[in-house]
C-alpha cells in the first residue's frame, strides 16, 4: 500500500518497554512516555513536526499555547531581554465537564509543580537559575516537606514565583534573573507543560496519575492497567485550528507493554502484531551500517560511566581521581560501539562530554586510547598509583536489558583486565531510573558505577543541555553528585555571558575541561538515531520529534 | 531643474493661512491650519510619528508626478544638494556634514557600522536606547568582538542631570571608543545633557554617537555647537516631515571650541560614490573639511526626489515659523500637560524628570493608574492606549524601559506635544486619561 492509499482514523498499536505509567508532564522529564504526554498535554511553545531534518524550522520553536514567540517586535521581549510576557492563544480547552480554557493560572501551575520536592526533574536547574525567584521558591517548598497532595497544593496556591506574573487569564509574564535566549526551547520542554485546577488533587509525579489526566491535546487516555498498557482516544474537545503542531490521525493509540528484546520487537513489527516499537529507538533495517546523519542535530552522549561520587561516600575508591582516571583509559568503548551497531545508531568514540553538533563542542580526548579500544596497561598502572596494586572490587548497577547487560558485561571484562573486579547488579529498569534520581540510593552506598545517557534538550544555542544538568551541584540529572564549585562558577559565568557567545562557549569548555581532568564521568559514545525509525509496513507520513528522542509524532501517522 | 521644494506649495493658498513671510508672526492657532491634521482627534504621539503640514504633502505628491516618467538624469537630484545645505544652516552646520536618509534606524546603523571598531573595544550606551540603536551594536559585537557596557538611566520626577553624567562616567573605562545616547529617550522622554556628555565623552577622548531621532523640528538645535561627532534624526516625528526621511550628522571638521578632538575615522558604507580603488583623502585637522564625507554617504543609489524636497519642505516651514519659538512652542505645551499630569496623578506617578528643567521633553511617560505594581502590567497599557484611541480618539502611545533595582520590565503610557496642539486639547485629555484610569484601576 503505498502512502496516498493510507487513511485518517484506525487503531496505531506501540510495543515494547516503555513507559506506559509516569505520564505527569512535570515528571517526565527524559522518561520514554514523551511521544504520547505531547499528545494531551500541550506546552507554551513546541516544535513543528518536521519530515525534514536539514530543515533548520524543524528544531526552531513556535508557538503552541502561547498566541505567538515573545519578541521586540511583538513587544513581548524587552530589550533587557529579560521579560518575556506570553499571551495565551484562545479557544484551547481542557476536557474537563464542562470544557474549560487553558488559563494563565494554569500555565503558573504548571511551572510551580515542576518544584514538587518529590519529583527532583532534571530539567529544574534549566528554570531555577532563570526564572526570577524560582530558586528560592523551590527551596521553601521543599523546606515544608510536603506528603499528601493537599500539601503541595496548599504550598503552591499560597506561594508565587516572584519572576512569573500572572497578569489576567490569557497573559504571563515571565521575569528573569539574566537574558537566556534559550527561554524559549526551556518552556517547550515537556514538563514546563500547563497544569489544571484538578492536578491539585494529585501528588505530582504520584502513580494515581494517569487516571486524572486531563488533557489540552488531541488525545486523552481512556484505558490504563498500570505497567502494562496504555490506550488514548481522540479529545472531543480539542481543535486543529488551535494547534500548529499536532494532529488528530489515528482513532485510537495502543500500546502494550513488554520487557521484550530487540529482536523480539523487530520480529513484532514485522510480522505486523505491531506498528511501532515502544520505548526502543530502532532504524530501519538496512542492510549494512547506517552512515552519517544528513541532518546537522547534535549527536547525545549515549552512554557514559557515571561515578558515585556522593560525599557520604567519601572512602570509597572511585573517590580517587587516579581510579576514576584508571577507568577511562581501560574501556573498550569500541566494543560497546558494536553493541549499539546492532540498534542502527550512528556512533562516534567518545572523548568529550559535550557531542558534535552541539554549542561548545570540542573535539578532545584526554584519555584517548588507539581506536578506542581502551589501555588496560594504563589503567593497571594509574590504579597501583593510587595504591590498589592488588585491584580492588567496584559494585555496578544496570537496568536488566539485552542492550544493558551487554554494555556492563562488556566494560566489566575490560576492567577486569586491570586487576579490577566489577561486581554487576541487575535492576528492574524502573528501579534504575528511580536509582539514578533518588538521592538517598546514592547516599546509601548501593553502588560504584552506572551508565546513562543524555541528550540535546535543543539543538540551537544549546550550551547549557549537557554541563548544567549533568554538573552543577545538586541537580538531580548529575547522577554521581558531583560536586565542584570551581565547575559551578563556570557554569554561571556561561549562562550569564549569554550577550558574548564567544565568551559563554570559553566558559563551557573550561568547565568541561576542568570535569574531564578529573575523570567525573567516562564519555564512551557519541550516538544518533539512524533514521527513518524502524515501523511498520502499514504507517505512512511520519514525522519524528528530534527533542522527544527522534520518536514518530503518533498524531500524525497514518495506517495503510 | 534638480531641486523641487519650492516656497509656493500651499503655503499662504490655503484660506486663513499667512503667506510665508508672514509665519514668523503667526498666530498658534493660525500655524495648526498647515496641517493636515485629522479632525476630532488629538495627537499626542509625535514621537511616533508627526502630522505632515500640507505643503509637505503637496510638495511629496507634486513631486512625485514631475519626476514620474521622466527623461531626466535623477542621480544629481538624488543627492540632494540644496535640501543638505539648506537643512544644514537649519542645524549650524555645513551641507558636507548633513545627509538626507530613509529613517532614523537607517542613519544610526549606518553611523554605527561606519565606525572603526575593533576586538576589544567598549561602548558605553544606555538600556533606554532604541533598539535600532542596540541591535546595530550588537551585530558590531558579534562581527568585531565590540564590548557594550549599558547603564539603565535613572527614572522618575525628580532625576538631575548630574546623577545621568555621574552614571556615565562611571562606565567608561580606559577601553571605551564611544558613548551612545539619545538625544531625548523615548521611553521616558528624559533629555539627555547633550553638550554635556559631549564635553565628558571628549574628556575621554571619546567618539559620540547620538540617537536625535526625536530632535529635529523639536529643538532649535545648533549641531556644531553640541560638539557631538555623528547624530540620525527622525524627519517624520517632530519634523514632520513625510514618513521614510531622516537625516544623519557627521561632524566633517575640527572647530577646537565645540570639540578639538581628531575627526574619527569612518567608513561610509552603502556609498555609491566611496572610490572602487583608492580611499579617501585624509581627514581634515582644521576647519576646513578635506573631502564632502556627506556626499559619500548620500550617494546611495537611486533616491527618492520627491521625499527628499518635502522633508525640505518642512524644514523650510520650520524656519519660517522660527525654530527658537517652535521650541518654546512646544516646551510651554509640555509644561502645562506636565503640570496636569502631576495634578492628575501625582508626581511619583510620573517617569519622566520634571524638577530639573535640564532633562524635561515635551515626551512624558507615566503611569495612570492607583497600584504603582500596575507599571508592569502591559495588559493594562495596551488597553488603557487602545481605549484612548478607539473610545476617545486620543492618540498617545505605552512605552517600555527597565528601572534601576527593579526587577520588572515597566511600562508607561506617553504623551508628547507639539506645535499643533492647544492648551485645550491637553485639558481634555488628561481629563479623559484620569477618568479611564480610575475605571481601569
Amino acid at each position: 500500500m503505498n502512502t496516498s492509499e493510507a487513511r485518517t482514523g484506525g487503531r496505531l498499536r506501540l510495543y515494547g518497554p516503555g513507559d506506559v505509567d509516569h505520564l505527569d508532564p512535570a515528571a517526565s522529564y527524559r522518561g520514554s512516555a514523551g511521544p504520547v504526554i505531547t499528545l494531551f498535554a500541550r506546552q507554551l511553545f513546541t516544535y513543528p513536526p518536521e519530515t525534514n531534518l536539514s530543515n533548520w524550522q524543524a528544531i526552531d520553536p513556535i508557538p503552541d499555547l502561547a498566541a505567538g514567540i515573545p519578541s521586540t517586535y511583538n513587544a513581548g521581549l524587552g530589550a533587557s531581554h529579560r521579560c518575556y510576557i506570553v499571551h495565551l492563544r484562545p479557544g484551547v480547552f481542557w476536557d474537563t465537564t464542562p470544557p474549560r480554557e487553558v488559563t494563565a493560572d494554569d500555565v503558573a501551575r504548571g511551572i510551580k509543580r515542576l518544584c514538587a520536592p518529590i519529583l527532583r526533574s532534571a530539567a529544574l536547574p534549566y528554570f531555577t537559575s532563570t526564572i526570577r525567584g524560582m530558586e528560592q521558591f523551590r527551596a521553601d517548598y521543599a523546606a515544608t516537606n510536603p506528603r499528601t497532595a493537599a500539601d503541595h497544593a496548599a504550598f503552591q496556591n499560597s506561594h508565587d514565583i516572584a519572576g512569573l506574573l500572572v497578569i489576567d487569564d490569557k497573559t504571563v509574564v515571565f521575569e528573569l534573573t539574566r537574558p537566556a535566549l534559550d527561554f524559549v526551547n526551556i518552556l517547550a520542554l515537556l514538563c514546563a507543560s500547563p497544569a489544571p485546577v484538578e492536578y491539585d488533587s494529585i501528588v505530582p509525579g504520584s502513580a494515581e496519575f494517569p487516571h486524572q489526566v486531563r488533557s489540552n491535546g488531541p488525545y486523552r487516555p481512556v484505558h490504563w492497567v498500570p505497567g502494562k498498557e496504555l490506550r488514548l482516544a481522540r479529545n472531543p474537545v480539542w481543535r486543529q485550528e488551535t494547534d500548529p503542531s499536532r494532529q488528530q490521525v489515528p482513532d485510537t493509540i495502543e500500546i502494550i507493554r513488554g520487557e521484550v528484546s530487540v529482536d523480539r520487537t523487530v520480529h513484532t513489527i514485522a510480522d505486523g502484531s505491531a506498528d511501532l516499537p515502544w520505548g526502543l529507538v530502532l532504524a530501519e533495517r538496512q542492510g549494512g551500517p547506517p552512515g552519517p546523519p544528513d541532518h546537522g542535530l547534535g549527536y547525545a552522549l549515549n552512554p557514559y560511566l557515571v561515578f558515585n561520587l556522593h560525599g557520604s561516600r567519601a572512602g570509597a575508591a572511585v573517590h580517587q581521581p587516579q581510579v576514576r582516571q584508571a577507568i577511562s583509559y581501560t574501556i573498550d568503548k569500541a566494543a560497546i560501539a558494536e553493541i549499539f551497531a546492532g540498534l542502527g545508531a550512528v556512533t562516534r568514540i567518545a572523548g568529550s562530554i559535550i557531542p558534535p553538533g552541539n554549542s561548545a563542542h570540542q573535539d578532545i580526548d584526554p584519555y584517548a586510547t588507539p581506536g578506542g579500544r581502551g589501555d588496560p596497561e594504563k589503567g593497571r598502572a594509574l590504579l597501583v598509583q593510587a595504591g590498589y596494586p592488588d585491584g580492588l572490587t567496584l559494585t555496578a548497577v544496570y537496568p536488566e536489558t539485552d542492550l544493558h547487560t551487554g554494555i556492563a558485561r562488556s566494560y566489566a571484562a575490560d576492567l577486569g583486565k586491570t586487576g579490577l573486579t566489577v561486581r554487576l547488579v541487575a535492576l528492574d529498569p524502573d528501579d534504575y531510573g528511580e536509582l539514578l534520581r533518588d538521592p538517598r540510593r546514592v547516599r546509601a552506598q548501593d553502588w560504584d558505577i552506572c551508565t546513562a545517557a543524555w541528550s540535546p534538550d535543543w539543538f540551537h544555542g544549546n550550551g547549557r543541555v549537557f554541563l548544567q544538568p549533568m554538573f552543577s551541584s545538586g541537580s538531580s540529572g548529575n547522577y554521581g553528585s558531583y560536586r565542584d564549585p570551581v565547575v559551578d562558577e563556570l557554569i554561571s559565568q556561561a549562562l550569564a555571558s549569554v550577550e558574548e557567545p564567544a565568551r559563554a562557549d570559553a566558559a563551557w569548555r573550561q568547565a568541561e575541561d576542568r570535569i574531564l581532568a578529573d575523570a567525573a564521568i567516562v564519555p564512551i559514545l557519541f550516538q544518533t538515531p539512524a533514521l527513518p525509525p524502524l515501523r511498520g509496513r502499514r504507517v505512512h507520513g511520519a514525522a519524528v520529534m528530534p527533542t522527544l528522542d527522534y520518536a514518530f509524532d503518533l498524531s500524525s501517522l497514518r495506517l495503510g | 531643474m534638480t531641486q523641487s521644494a519650492t516656497s509656493s506649495d500651499r503655503i499662504g493658498q490655503a484660506p486663513g493661512v499667512p503667506p510665508p513671510e508672514r509665519l514668523r508672526e503667526a498666530s498658534w492657532g493660525t500655524i495648526r491650519k498647515l496641517f493636515a491634521l485629522e479632525p476630532g482627534s488629538i495627537h499626542l504621539n509625535t514621537g511616533t510619528i508627526g502630522a505632515m503640514p500640507h505643503a509637505v504633502l503637496d510638495t511629496n505628491d507634486r513631486v512625485t508626478r514631475e519626476w514620474n516618467g521622466s527623461m531626466r538624469d535623477v542621480y544629481p537630484p538624488g543627492m540632494y544638494t540644496e535640501h543638505r545645505a539648506a537643512i544644514g544652516r537649519s542645524f549650524g552646520v555645513d551641507e558636507d556634514e548633513m545627509v538626507i536618509c530613509h529613517n532614523a534606524t537607517e542613519g544610526v546603523a549606518r553611523i554605527i557600522h561606519g565606525l572603526d571598531l575593533h576586538d576589544g573595544d567598549e561602548v558605553v550606551t544606555t538600556t533606554h536606547e532604541c533598539y535600532s540603536v542596540l541591535s546595530n551594536f550588537n551585530l558590531v559585537r558579534n562581527r568585531h568582538g565590540l564590548t557594550i557596557r549599558t547603564i539603565t538611566l535613572p527614572t522618575g520626577y525628580h532625576v538631575r542631570a548630574g546623577d545621568i553624567l555621574e552614571l556615565f562616567e562611571r562606565a567608561i573605562t580606559p577601553r571605551t571608543k564611544v558613548l551612545a545616547f539619545a538625544a531625548i529617550t523615548l521611553f521616558t522622554g528624559t533629555r539627555l545633557p547633550l553638550r554635556r556628555l559631549c564635553e565628558l565623552a571628549q574628556r575621554h577622548g571619546l567618539i559620540t554617537i547620538v540617537d536625535g531621532a526625536l530632535l529635529p523640528g523639536m529643538l532649535n538645535c545648533n549641531l556644531r555647537a553640541t560638539g557631538v561627532d555623528f547624530l540620525s534624526g527622525s524627519g517624520s516625528k517632530f519634523q514632520c516631515g513625510p514618513l521614510g526621511t531622516g537625516l544623519i550628522y557627521l561632524r566633517n571638521k575640527i572647530f577646537p571650541e565645540y570639540n578639538s578632538l581628531p575627526l574619527p575615522t569612518f567608513w561610509p558604507v552603502i556609498s555609491t560614490w566611496y572610490p572602487m580603488i583608492g580611499s579617501t583623502p585624509p581627514r581634515t585637522r582644521t576647519g576646513v573639511a578635506s573631502y564632502n564625507i556627506g556626499d559619500y554617504v548620500q550617494s546611495a543609489g537611486s533616491a527618492s526626489i520627491a521625499r527628499g524636497a518635502a522633508l525640505a519642505k518642512a524644514c523650510e516651514l520650520w524656519d519660517l515659523i522660527g525654530r527658537d519659538r517652535i521650541e518654546r512652542r512646544i516646551m510651554n505645551l509640555a509644561e502645562y500637560a506636565r503640570q496636569r499630569l502631576v495634578e492628575a496623578f501625582g508626581e511619583s506617578a510620573l517617569f519622566s524628570p520634571g524638577s530639573d528643567p535640564a532633562l524635561r521633553s515635551p515626551l512624558i511617560a507615566f503611569n495612570p493608574f492607583r497600584d504603582a505594581a500596575d507599571a508592569w502590567n502591559i495588559k493594562k497599557y495596551m488597553a488603557f492606549v487602545d481605549r484612548l484611541e478607539s473610545e476617545h480618539r486620543i492618540w498617545t502611545r505605552w512605552t517600555e524601559f527597565d528601572v534601576p533595582g527593579s526587577p520588572h520590565q515597566h511600562f508607561a503610557a506617553r504623551v508628547c506635544t507639539h506645535i499643533f496642539n492647544t492648551f485645550d486639547e491637553i485639558d481634555h485629555a488628561v481629563k479623559v486619561m484620569v477618568r479611564l484610569a480610575a475605571d481601569m484601576s
